[in-house]
């Protein structure tokens, strides 16, 4: 039973932790999807943005230089740099603000170091743009290219009308540094990938890890043709967004990038961010040991659960066990009881059917007597002195029979608790005189001296007169049947402690020790056969001690064997 | 009636016509003595033993057989009855049961035994009346058993159908 408990829990508590490990590991291949897609979103989400805020830092450059080059339409150009310094310090990121005449020639700038005042566009060939503004009349943007004062940058050009005439074109060079500077630099933390941006053409605009490459192309420079960032270039040329692995030959790592186009007027870039596939591991990772805590920790309730239902089980089964262990040794217990009871009820049966046989046999005895003596005086031939003899022994057994009879009531009473007692002051020297004078005869007969011994003044007892004088006939009568002729035999009664003590001392044969103790039991005799020549019944002791007894006296013996007893009781 | 050596001389000297006085010196015994043993070897009555502690029974049961012309002779506990079969070797033995030093069963038991006395007749007699008391007394070689009070009369005709059976 204990065993089995244990055997179900262990069972129940190791197909919970085979449950919770088979859905953990489920768990892991999803939460490695699901934590790989939501980081690519979350890059996605940072390329848009940046993407976004460079969109509207470059269209609001355009709108502010479109609304200066239609309040510059009837100033001349000798006025225009005190304007063109106004807008450069209000709004920042320009690299330098102009004005082109219509015949192509830069003839007002600021600052003045980066405006190459003076310069003829079309002597130098550059003026494509401007022509196609001239002609079209709209705002036109450039491609990034090196600039004079260095670096990379892309050219606004609005046509500047007075009515319809065509005065030139106010120009502003935006440094592409200056965007990436605000807008890219801080998108990727340090170490964790980083950010770059390209033209539709595939040139580096930006790139926080190869600066070396910022106005080149990455294929060729950077990458191969056919290789798997030449893909994701591919895209974003494209215009398109999204997200995509590629494999770096140099680092040996396999890279993830998102990207999002930048649309400015007519032109095209995208921004892009590129991060190792190992931070999604990394991130996975955390995730994994937050799932494994989560795991070991369901693993530990369900282990210390079981733990517990079995201890718990267990000390039921202890206490279980001690109590039916308390329960069987009470039943032991009983049992023993019960033994002992039905042994005790054995004995006194046995007690009782050789109590009945021994008062069988005392009753016939007299009778068988009594009946062979009639008969005989019922002989034609028996002589009158035969008679006489005969008649003796008749009325000597009916007397027997008559004693016997008195005492087994006497003893019934006693054993029943019915015995009376007419309770009055009784003086004891009386009772001992009253006594004395019912056993003298016999005590002549058998020439035994009886020495009694009163002191004056025997405070007197509340008790039953008769039956104490009964006592003292009693033990008297014993003390003369069990004294040899001659003998002597003392009657002494003293105060003791408020109690009165009489003691009868005789030079009789005395009781062996191991007898002492059943001397006052129904029908023991010492020896048969004095008894019997005594004529004693050997229930005498028995009701002595029953009567003390009622009196709430103490009745005891002392003997030693062959020098004589002494049988006394103490009364209040 | 069985002999010793003394009875035996006893007679012998009386058939010679020897004094009393004579014969106690011859057989160094004193005259009482032989004054009971010759007034034993002249009594021809069937000699029955009562063994019995009550003395109102024995004595009421000697009268009883005597008036009958049994001569009786008497012991009060068991070493005594073997003592007095030994000595007076008795025609029947009447036995009570409860002795004192050796009960019925165990001097019944050991006069069976000893060759000399294994052919006198045993009576039982006691107050007790169970089966049991009954059968063991029959079993160790007691001829019969009577339980007290008897009938005097049954006693009598028992006693003779006793010695009717075992005398030869």
């Amino acid at each position: 039973m204990k065993s089995d408990n244990r055997v179900v829990i262990l069972v129940i508590c190791i197909t919970l932790i085979c449950i919770v490990s088979f859905l953990g590991l489920k768990t892991h291949g999803e939460v490695e999807a699901i934590v790989e897609e939501q980081f690519n979103e979350q890059q996605l989400l940072l390329t848009r943005q940046s993407a976004a805020r460079i969109e509207s830092f470059l269209n609001e450059k355009i709108v502010l230089i479109e609304v200066l080059a239609a309040d510059l339409s009837d100033v001349s150009p000798e006025n225009m740099t005190s304007r063109f310094i106004q807008v450069y310090h209000r709004s920042s990121g320009f690299s330098s603000i102009g004005f082109v005449n219509r015949t192509g020639v830069i003839v007002a700038g600021y600052p003045i170091e980066y405006s190459a005042i003076g310069l003829d566009l079309k002597a130098t060939n550059r003026s494509g743009s401007f022509e196609r503004a001239k002609v079209s009349g709209k705002t036109y943007t450039t491609n990034p290219v090196l600039l004079v004062q260095g670096g990379v940058g892309s050219t606004i050009g609005v046509p500047v009308y007075a009515g319809d005439e065509f005065k030139g074109v106010i120009f502003a060079i935006i440094e592409i540094s200056t965007i990436s500077e605000r807008f890219l630099a801080d998108v990727m933390p340090v170490g964790h990938g980083y950010a770059y941006m390209t033209t539709k053409s595939g040139r580096s605009l930006y790139d926080e890890a190869h600066s070396e490459l910022i106005g080149k192309k990455y294929i060729g420079n950077f990458c191969t043709n056919n290789s798997s960032y030449a893909n994701i270039l591919r895209m974003q040329r494209q215009g398109n967004e999204g997200t995509g692995y590629y494999f770096d030959e140099t680092s040996g790592e396999r890279w993830i990038a998102a990207y999002t186009p930048v649309v400015w007027h007519d032109r095209l870039w995208s921004v892009a961010t590129s991060v190792p596939a190992s931070e999604v591991d990394l991130l996975i990772r955390s995730v994994y040991a937050k799932q494994m805590l989560f795991l070991a920790t369901v693993i530990a309730i369900i282990l210390v659960g079981s733990f517990g239902l079995i201890l718990m089980f267990s000390r039921w089964n202890k206490t279980l066990e001690a109590e039916v262990k308390s329960k069987t040794s009470d039943l032991i217990k009983m049992n023993k009881e019960l033994a002992l009871a039905n042994a005790r009820l054995k004995e006194l049966d046995n007690l009782k059917s050789e109590f009945v046989s021994m008062v069988s046999h005392e009753l016939k005895t007299p009778l068988a007597a009594m009946k062979t003596s009639a008969q005989v005086m019922g002989m034609a031939d028996a002589s009158e002195e035969t008679r006489e003899e005969m008649q003796d022994i008749i009325i000597r057994n009916i007397d027997r029979q008559t004693n016997l009879v008195n005492d087994l009531l006497d003893l019934s009473r006693i054993e029943s608790g019915r015995l009376r007692l007419n309770c009055e002051n009784v003086a004891l020297d009386a009772v001992i005189a009253d006594s004395i004078e019912t056993v003298k005869q016999a005590a002549v007969e058998k020439d035994i001296t009886l020495d009694v011994e009163l002191p004056v003044g025997l405070p007197s007892v509340k008790g039953d007169r008769e039956k104490l004088i009964r006592v003292v006939i009693n033990i008297t009568n014993n003390a003369i049947k069990f004294t040899p002729r001659g003998g002597k035999i003392s009657i002494k009664a003293r105060e003791l402690n408020g109690q009165v003590e009489v003691r009868v001392s005789d030079t009789g044969i005395g009781i062996a020790a191991e007898e002492l103790a059943k001397v006052f039991e129904k029908f023991y005799q010492v020896d048969n056969t004095l008894a019997r020549e005594a004529g004693g019944t050997g229930l005498g002791l028995a009701i002595c001690k029953g009567i003390i007894d009622a009196h709430k006296g103490q009745i005891w013996v002392q003997s030693e064997l062959g020098k004589g007893s002494t049988f006394g009781f103490r009364l209040n | 009636m069985k002999l010793d050596n003394n009875d035996r001389e006893i007679v012998e000297l009386l058939q010679k016509d020897a004094t009393l006085s004579a014969i106690a010196a011859r057989l160094n015994l004193p005259e009482s003595e032989v004054e009971t043993r010759i007034s034993r070897l002249s009594d021809t009555r069937t000699k029955i033993l009562i063994v019995d502690d009550e003395l109102d029974t024995l004595l009421a049961l000697k009268r009883a057989l005597e008036l009958e012309d049994f001569y009786v002779i008497e012991a009060q506990d068991g070493i005594e009855a073997l003592e007095k079969v030994k000595a007076e070797i008795p025609d029947l033995v009447l036995l009570d049961l409860m002795l004192p030093r050796l009960n019925g069963f165990e001097v019944c038991q050991q006069l069976k035994q000893v060759e000399a006395t294994s052919s006198i007749p045993i009576i039982m007699l006691t107050a007790k009346s169970e089966c049991s008391d009954k059968v063991e007394g029959i079993e160790i070689g007691a001829d019969d058993y009577v339980t007290k009070p008897f009938d005097i009369e049954e006693l009598k005709a028992r006693i003779k159908a006793v010695l009717r059976r075992t005398t030869p």
